[in-house]
Parts: structure tokens; sequence; C-alpha cells
């Protein structure tokens, strides 16, 4: 009896080790871009340099800076270029003495070891007809003072499939490289003559010269970028070099500190080793607070700094720095309390805020997390992990979707009570039904800066003047136009149901009592209607545009995204008659839902330090921000909004030729055969549009189980291998399982 | 006399205490040579099991991974009354009832017919074994091919004028499985009871023969009676396989199946995507203590069925 116990308690065990593998298919996690704590930072100093012009080919040599600028005069129509150099740490440019037509373009600039430039310029004839257009490529080489030594004609050397140069380096030598990127090398000497040249079979992602003076070109091997020495004396590719960081992305070669070279990369500036083939980050911009967006160059200085170049293009102002990036122990820089953001993707805009933010909070500073580096899914599974095993970032960016899984879970924190404590913010200054679509039972668990409206546009005549409409309304508009009307452009079966599922989702779905209705003769109505537009759009450029069908009555409806006043005004003027905002069809409100316009993001329940939290997040609320014309959408302050409104209908003028004031167009639209202009809006469009805001009710968030599982299962009815009834039973099948396992 | 009587008891209460106490120090050492060599696969156990089990169970009390206030039993309340576990239980108790039987009778059933004198014996034999070469991903290719809607399947039922089923997405979806689970399985289990089979005294056979008993009481009474142990074993691996069904079903049909092939594994699998780290820690505990029940009824069963062949 005593062996049997022992035997029963040996497989109670052995059942009990089934529990812990119970949840084995999680997916495989991805290593993110997160930093890790380093000994040291490259800490930054800057300093605004005077130009106003563009800048580009910026190259540095013996403490000088040397780079090309580019004007345009609006009032005389004509642009200019020149070449300027400047001392480090300078802030004002010299023009060299080196002449630049008005029909020539500077390509490349660079610099040998003694200091000379040689510089790639192509000068395009001025003839009018498009065919005849020619443009012929020469290499000039100057001293530092910008005194000519000579010039080649590249004609001579190019062919017509390959008659442009997308990279210039010049060796430790002083030979001459040359390529177009895409198929060729050409060898030349330092007198500029041509002694050979190299075909390659790949596209080239960069071409630079490392500390040793040794020109790589960084191109796709058989799975990832490589980089490759060019051998001049055999005029061929030599060496290969694999773990080049950030295999798939955009990367600049740059000369090494000590040895071999730097390998500029997203927000990354990564040393790379020839003889290990191995690369290190030593510099992460966002840490050093850089725009990795707005650098024209870097370089490393011969005391071992590195030196970048930034430009900043805005439409209120431009400006240009020389940051100064000198390597520090992290112990001697002031610490600060870290709040970290995590994301799927960096978008450019929170970049720029978390750098501005970090340069200017005394206090906190923004430590960005980004976990989708090379694959979304994977990102997105680890940023989950974090958040549930107790290491969420403490500010989430919600733009990525699962806003409504992070609610359920109590993973975000209600933000109403950082908006009463907040001095300078109040929530009633804000488009209530946006915030209210984050909300749930009284607590605002996201924020959303910006905003557009998803909705279908027709003409009041055909959807007449109400906002929201059925699916019976829609198809009983269909089926009284005459047989091939389209209803939408560029519709197929799958794009309809997709659209119409999804804004109508309520339809189908009752989360509240959990049961789903896909086996309703509505949905199997819903699949037939699809079921009437074509399998795949085949483009063919003699059709007539999406306007002209419009308005000879051919095409219907349109669906699209409002995005500001203008685009009102466009679908406005493309329907030639009193248009509505009608919605997607649904059973219950508007069917306008409320779309993303970049930017959504919350703050971790679990985080330690929400006050930080908020700081960073408001700014995305202040006015400044709220009014500053990198916000494309719709601001959620109402006094932006209105800002906004005010702007559309405020007209804009020019002097024409014969000096007469005339009213500017706000914006135009090309559509093929059409081109559709606006003027300043009238106040009924502005009314129009700030009711279609008020409608909003809702902000739509893509299911993508519910979704794959829809249209998996219509293809069958799409092919004709099942009837609509089949097919609705299997969804209703399917999608109430899922919805059962989340209620 | 009864003084000398009493000083010899305390004299050897003495020896035999130092007997025991030199004893007792031998026993340490050996006890922590063994603790050292136990202490590698203890330490396994515990980080990879014990921790595990101890984090499902505080999970399972939780009212989820991010809050964890304490929620007594309502995680346990709410996966009972989940539609979606209740379905899973149900087809995963449904596919049990109907493919562990099936895979211990048929397999037992094969190992009998091999067992005797037919041609072709040792093909037979590797024939049903070659199942388990075959890899999972390959298998399911197999079956798909066999049982797509536009699959070889459908083409026979076509040829025959019979309209085409659709096998994954329809009630026969778990016919299809047990087919697939039994095709799989029965090689495995046929070897297990082969061996058995050939490890009944023979003498004892021979007896039962000699005095007339019937092939059917031989099997009754004889076979069967030194086989249930392997019986038990054989049951309850196929149980085990038959919860493990799920790898094949979800690279059939994915996360969420027709309702027919909704397993427990599908129900774990998808809230731990979700994030509902407390759901599928109660369903994970509900699920080990119907196990640990079922195979204590079997156990019981098999001690009471078999106990005097293993004495």
């Amino acid at each position: 009896m005593k062996k049997f116990y022992k035997k029963l308690t040996a497989l109670g065990m052995a059942a009990l080790m089934c529990v812990p593998t119970a949840a084995c298919g999680g997916k495989k996690e991805s290593n993110t871009s997160a930093n890790a704590t380093k000994d040291y930072v490259y800490v930054p100093e800057y300093k605004t340099v005077s130009e106003t012009s563009d800048i580009s080919n910026v190259v540095i040599n013996n403490n000088m800076i040397y780079y090309s600028v580019w004007d345009y005069d609006d009032a005389t129509q004509v642009s200019s270029a020149a070449i300027k150099t400047m001392e480090l740490g300078g802030t004002e440019g010299k023009t060299l003495p080196i002449e630049i037509g008005e029909n020539d373009n500077v390509y490349n600039i660079c610099t040998d070891n003694d200091g000379n430039l040689i510089i790639v310029m192509g000068t395009y004839n001025t003839s009018e007809d498009i065919d005849e257009y020619l443009q012929t490529y020469s290499l000039k080489k100057y001293d530092k003072d910008g005194t000519e030594l000579f010039t080649m004609d590249l004609s001579g050397m190019m062919s017509e499939d390959n008659a442009y140069i997308q990279y210039a380096c010049v060796d430790g030598d002083g030979n001459i490289y040359l390529s177009n990127g895409e198929n060729k090398i050409w060898l030349l000497d330092a007198q500029g003559n041509q002694v050979g040249s190299i075909d390659v079979t790949n596209y080239l992602q960069s071409m630079g010269v490392t500390k040793e003076g040794k020109v790589v070109v960084a191109t796709y091997g058989t799975e990832n970028i490589v980089l490759q020495d060019v051998d001049f004396a055999s005029k061929s590719l030599g060496a290969t070099y694999d773990n080049v960081p950030n295999p798939y992305g955009n990367l600049t070669i740059l000369k090494g500190i000590d040895k071999g070279c730097l390998i500029n990369s997203g927000n990354s500036l990564f040393n790379y080793d020839f003889d290990t083939q191995k690369s290190e980050e030593i510099l992460n911009w966002i840490d050093s607070d850089i725009d990795s967006d707005n650098i024209v160059a870097v370089s490393v200085l011969d005391d071992g700094r590195i030196f970048a170049l930034t430009r900043n293009n805005t439409e209120e102002n431009s400006s240009t720095e020389m940051i100064y990036l000198t390597k520090t122990a992290s112990s001697e820089v002031t610490q600060k309390t870290i709040i970290t953001y995590g994301t799927v993707y960096m978008s450019s805009r929170v970049r720029s805020e978390i750098i501005n933010f970090n340069k200017t909070n005394e206090k906190y500073r923004i430590q960005p997390k980004e976990y989708g580096s090379d694959d979304y899914e994977a990102g997105m599974a680890q940023m989950n992990s974090d958040i549930v095993s107790g290491n969420s970032p403490d500010i989430i960016d919600l733009s990525s979707g699962s806003t409504n899984l992070y609610i359920e879970k109590g993973v975000l924190e209600d933000l109403y009570p950082y908006f009463d404590n907040d001095t300078e913010l109040k929530k009633e200054d804000y488009v209530e039904n946006v915030l209210k679509a984050y909300e749930r039972d009284g607590k605002l668990y996201a924020i959303l800066p910006s905003f557009s409206l998803s909705t279908i546009i027709g003409k009041t005549a055909d959807v007449g003047d109400k906002q929201g409409w059925t699916l019976d309304d829609m198809i009983a508009l269909v089926n009284s136009k005459p047989e091939g009307t389209e209803v939408f452009q560029y519709a197929t079966k799958d794009s309809i149901l997709t659209i119409l599922c999804m804004y109508g989702m309520d339809q189908f779905v009752d989360w509240q009592t959990g049961k789903c209705s896909f086996d309703s003769d509505t949905f199997m109505k819903l699949l037939e209607f699809a079921n009437t537009f074509k399998s795949e759009f085949n483009y063919d450029e003699n059709e007539p545009s999406e306007v002209s069908k419009i308005r000879d009555g051919s095409l219907l409806l349109s669906l699209t995204d409002i995005g500001d006043v203008q685009t009102y005004q466009i679908y406005e003027t493309m329907f030639g008659e009193p248009i509505n905002c009608v919605g997607y069809p649904t059973q219950e409100g508007t069917g306008t839902a409320i779309s993303i316009g970049g930017i959504l993001l919350g703050i971790s329940s679990k985080s330690s330090n929400k006050e930080g939290a908020w700081e960073f997040v408001k700014r995305f609320l202040t006015s400044d921000y709220q009014n500053s014309s990198d916000v494309y959408s719709f601001p959620i302050l109402k006094t932006a909004l209105d800002a906004k409104f005010q702007e559309a209908m405020t007209p804009e003028y020019y002097v024409d030729e014969n000096g007469n004031q005339t009213e500017a167009t706000k914006t135009s639209w090309g559509f093929g055969d059409v081109n559709l202009e606006v003027y300043a809006a009238t106040q009924e469009q502005v009314d129009a549009v700030k009711s279609l805001i008020d409608s909003a009710d809702s902000a739509y968030e893509y299911n993508e189980e519910m979704f794959s599982i829809i249209t998996e299962e219509a293809a069958a009815f799409f092919a004709g291998q099942k009837d609509a009834k089949a097919v609705a039973d299997v969804i209703q099948s399917r999608v109430q399982i899922y919805v059962n396992e989340n209620k | 006399m009864k003084l000398f009587s009493r000083l010899k008891e305390v004299k050897l209460y003495k020896k035999q205490n130092k007997e025991l106490h030199c004893h007792s120090k031998g026993d340490k050492k050996r006890r922590l040579g063994l603790m050292l060599f136990l202490a590698p696969s203890l330490s396994g156990v515990s980080i990879f099991f014990i921790l595990p089990f101890a984090v499902v169970f505080y999970y399972a009390l939780v009212d989820n991974p991010i809050s964890q206030q304490f929620a007594y039993l309502d995680n346990f309340v709410k996966v009972m009354g989940n539609g979606a576990f209740q379905l899973a239980a149900l087809n995963t108790l449904k596919f049990s009832a109907v493919a562990v039987p099936l895979a211990v009778l048929l397999s037992l059933g094969l190992a009998l017919l091999l067992e005797r004198e037919i041609p072709y014996r040792s093909q037979f034999r590797t024939f049903f074994l070659t199942p388990m070469m075959v890899p999972v991903a390959s298998i399911v290719l197999i079956f798909q091919v066999l049982f797509h809607y536009n699959g070889a399947m459908n083409d026979v039922l076509a040829f025959l004028g019979i309209s085409k089923i659709d096998w994954f997405k329809s009630s026969y979806a778990q016919i299809v499985i047990v087919i697939l689970f039994l095709w799989k399985n029965l090689g495995y289990n046929m070897i297990l009871f082969m061996a058995a089979i050939s490890s009944i005294p023979k003498d004892i056979l021979e007896v039962a023969v000699l005095e007339s008993a019937s092939a059917w009481k031989i099997f009754i009474h004889i076979k069967i009676r030194y086989l249930s142990s392997t019986i038990l074993f054989v049951t309850i691996l196929s149980l085990i396989s038959s919860f493990k069904v799920f790898r094949e079903i979800y690279l059939l049909t994915g996360d969420y199946p027709y309702d027919t092939l909704y397993m427990l594994q599908h129900f774990m699998n998808n809230t731990f995507q979700s994030l509902d780290y407390q759901k599928l820690s109660a369903a994970a505990i509900i699920m080990s203590i119907v196990m640990i029940i079922i195979i204590g009824i079997l156990f019981i069963t098999e001690n009471r069925f078999g106990k005097d062949m293993e004495e």
C-alpha cells in the first residue's frame, strides 16, 4: 500500500509539472534597442551657427569644415549655391572663391590628406524639352583656399544607364573613388585620371574611408548588409566583413576613432572593428539630446571628440548647430530621475519632444526604449512581457494598438487626477468627445494630442443630410443606382468587408453579453454585398479619375480621413454639390470614428515616477505644442482648434504678374485629369467640420485576431467554394470563442 | 539478582546508544553525499517546476498581474463560468474519452495480433512504428492535403457523388483529429504491449492450455491480469498525449479553430497572449487537479485489479 501511495504521489507530481508548461506557446522575444546603463556618456556642447541657407555635403579636414549651401530667392525666383568653409568652433562661414553657376549642382565634396577639396559637380543644359534634358558631371580639385587645381570631365567615363554620382571618397594615397551606388565604382588617381572601374552586382548602401585610409562599401551580402574593401590595386572588391549593425537600415561609414570605422545608423553611432568583425554602440544620439533626423554630418575630431552638425528646419524657424560630444564618465554627469518611454517604433515627433524635454528639464530625463527594431510582433510581445512582469516603461506609446487591452488589464493610470492637480492645464479646455474616446467609467487612460476623423462621404442628394446610416441604407442606395455604378474607388471584396466590419463591429459583437451574431442575416447580407465588388483592383492608367467618376455619377462614395478643414473643402469641390459625411454603416451612432493623429500616450499604473511621466506627457497638451505647425491633424486643445479654423477661414493673397492682389489657394490636390484647388473656408464649411467632430463618438482600434478570422473564412465564399451561410457559421463559431475568451 | 540484571540492561543500553551514535555519524555523511548528488536535479526541479508552480498559484489568486490585488477564489469562479473554458474543457474531455480508450484497445489488439505467427509480422511492426518518425509539420501537411476542403478526401467523396465536407470546420473535425492521434500513437503503445506480453510467464499459459482453458479465458484471466500495470501506463501516457494533441490542432487550424477543436491548451495559449495570466493560472490549476484525480482513479483501479500480480 505504501508503495502505491508513493507511486500516486509521483504521478501527482508529474501531473503538477504539466501546469507550468501550460503557456508554452508564447512568441519569441526580440532584443530591444533599449539602452543599457553605460559607464560613460557623450556630453554635448552646442554652438549655433549663423548659416541660414540649406547646408549639405559637409566634410571636416584639419579642423576646418567645408560645406555647400543652397538658397532660393522667392522674389527673383533665382537659386544660388556656394562652397563655404568655417573653422571648428566658429559660428560664421567664409565663402570660397569657387564658381558655381545657376545650372550647376554640387553633388559631393571630399578632402584628401593634404587638405585639398575634391568636388563632384553636375551641370544640366537649359533646354525646355524634357527629352533633351542632359546633365554632365565634372570632377574638380581645389586647394584649401579654393584655388582650382584641375577639372576633369566625367562624361566620357559614364554611360547613359549610370550617368550619376552618388558617392565620392578619397583614400589615404589620394586616389579618388566615385560610384553611382548601383552598379559601378570608378577608380581615379590623384590627378583625376581614370585608372579603372569595378562592376558591382548589388546596390551600395554607403561608401566611406576608414581610419587607416582604405575605402570600404556597405553592400547587400547573401542575407544582409556587409562591409567590403575596395581594392584599388586589383580593381575589384576585396575582403568581406560581417556583423554590420542595423543590417537592414540606412547607414553611413565614417573614419573610426582609433582604428577601423564608425557606422552611423538610426539613433546610434557604432564602432566597427575590422579585425574582430564586431560592432559596439558607442553613442546613442537621443542620450546626447540630438535628433538623428537632423544630423547633416558626423566626424571624429583629432582630440577624440565627436562632432555633429545638425540642421533643424521647421516652418517657424531653421537653425544650424555644431555639437561637440565629449566622452565623460557617467558619474561625472548630473544624475536625473529616469523616466522610461516604451514604444514599438519611435515617432520622429516624439523623439524631438524627448530631446527638447531632456535638454530643458532639470529633474527628469526620458529614456526611450524601442522594442520593435526589426520585428513588430516580437517587439510588441516583448513590450507586453515587460509590462506584465513589472518592468513596464513609465510612459507607454499606445499608437501601435492594444489600448483597450491595457485599459482592461489595469496597465494604465487614470490621467484625470493629473489634469485636476495641474496648474497649467484644465480638462475643460480640450475637445470632450476626443477625451471621452479613451475614457472608461469616468477615468481617462490615454492622451491623444491630435486626431482626424474616419468617415464616408457622399452627395447629400444620395445619402441624405443626417449623419449615420445602416448597412441596409447603403445597400438600398447602391441598388437604386444603375448597374455598374462603383460604390468606392479601388474597392475590392476584401477591403469592403474589412471596412464595413471594422466600423460596424458592434452590430455583430456585443461585448456586454459576449454574444456574437455573425450567423445573422445582417452579416450574410454584408458578405453578399462585399461579394458584388471586384476580387482585386487592376490599375488602369486610362481610367477616368476619382473626381470625374464622382461628378458623372459612376462613383458614389468616398472613404476618407479628415484631419483639417481643407480636406473637407477638397471633398466638397470634388463632389461639386452639397456633401454629407454620413459615416460608416453602423447599427447605432454616427459611424464617424476618431483616428489617432500619430501619437497616443498613456502612463503606467505601476510607474514609480508618475509625476515625471505626466511632466512629459503634458508637453503634448500645452498651447505651444497644440499650436505648432507640426500638428498636422486637428489639435485637441479647443483654442488651438479654433485657431486652426480661423486660419482656414483667413484668405491668403499674393501679388500677380499684373501687380494685383489675388487670393492664393490654401491647398490643391491633383487627380489625374483634374486639379482641385481650395481657398479660404467659409463659416458653413467650418461649421460642417465642427459638427463632424462633435458627432464622432468612438476611437476605433483594429482587432487583428477577429479580422484575420473573418477575412480568412470569407475567402472561401468569395472564391465561390462555400455559401454565405456556411462561411457565416464558421466565423460565428471561431469569433465566439475569441469573444468568450476575452470577455 | 535484580540489580545485576538492571546493570546489564544499562550496559546494553549504553552499548546500543554508542552504536546508534556511530551509525548516525556515518549516516549523516552518507546523507550529505546523497544530498550533493541530488542537489543539481533538486535545484532544477525547484527552479523549473516548483517555483513556476508557486508563481502560477500566486497569479491564480490575484486580480491581475499589474495591480496584483488578492482576489480569493474569484479567478477560479470566473474561469469555471467562462464559456470558452467550458467549451475547451468539454472538447478536451470528449476527445480524451474517445481517443484514449481507442488508443489503448487498438494498440493492445494490434500487439496481440502481431504476437501471433502471422506473415509479414516484422514488416507490420515497422509499418505501425513509422508515424513516430514523421515530424509533426509533415503529419500536419499530410492531413491538410487529405482533409482540406479542396483535399483528397473530398475528391473521393465528389467521385462518389457525395457533397464536400469541411473536415476541419464542422462537427467532423474531432473525428479527423482522433484519426490523426491514433495514427501517431498506436505504434508506440503497441510496442509497449508487445514487451509486456512477452514477459507473461510461459509456464502459466501452458498450464492453462493443458487445463483446456479457452483463448478468451486465458486472455481475461491471465494476460489482462499480467498486462494491467502496462495498461495503466499506456492509458496515462495516452491521456497525456491526448492533452498534447493541441500542437497538431494548432498547426492545422491556428489560435481560434472551429469550436469542436478548441482545446484547453488553446485557452491557455490565447489567455497567455492576451496577458490574462490570472485566468490562465486558475485554468492550469483546475486542469492539474482534474489530472491528479483521473490519474489517482486509474491508480486505484490498477492497484485493486493487478495487486496480486505485483505481489
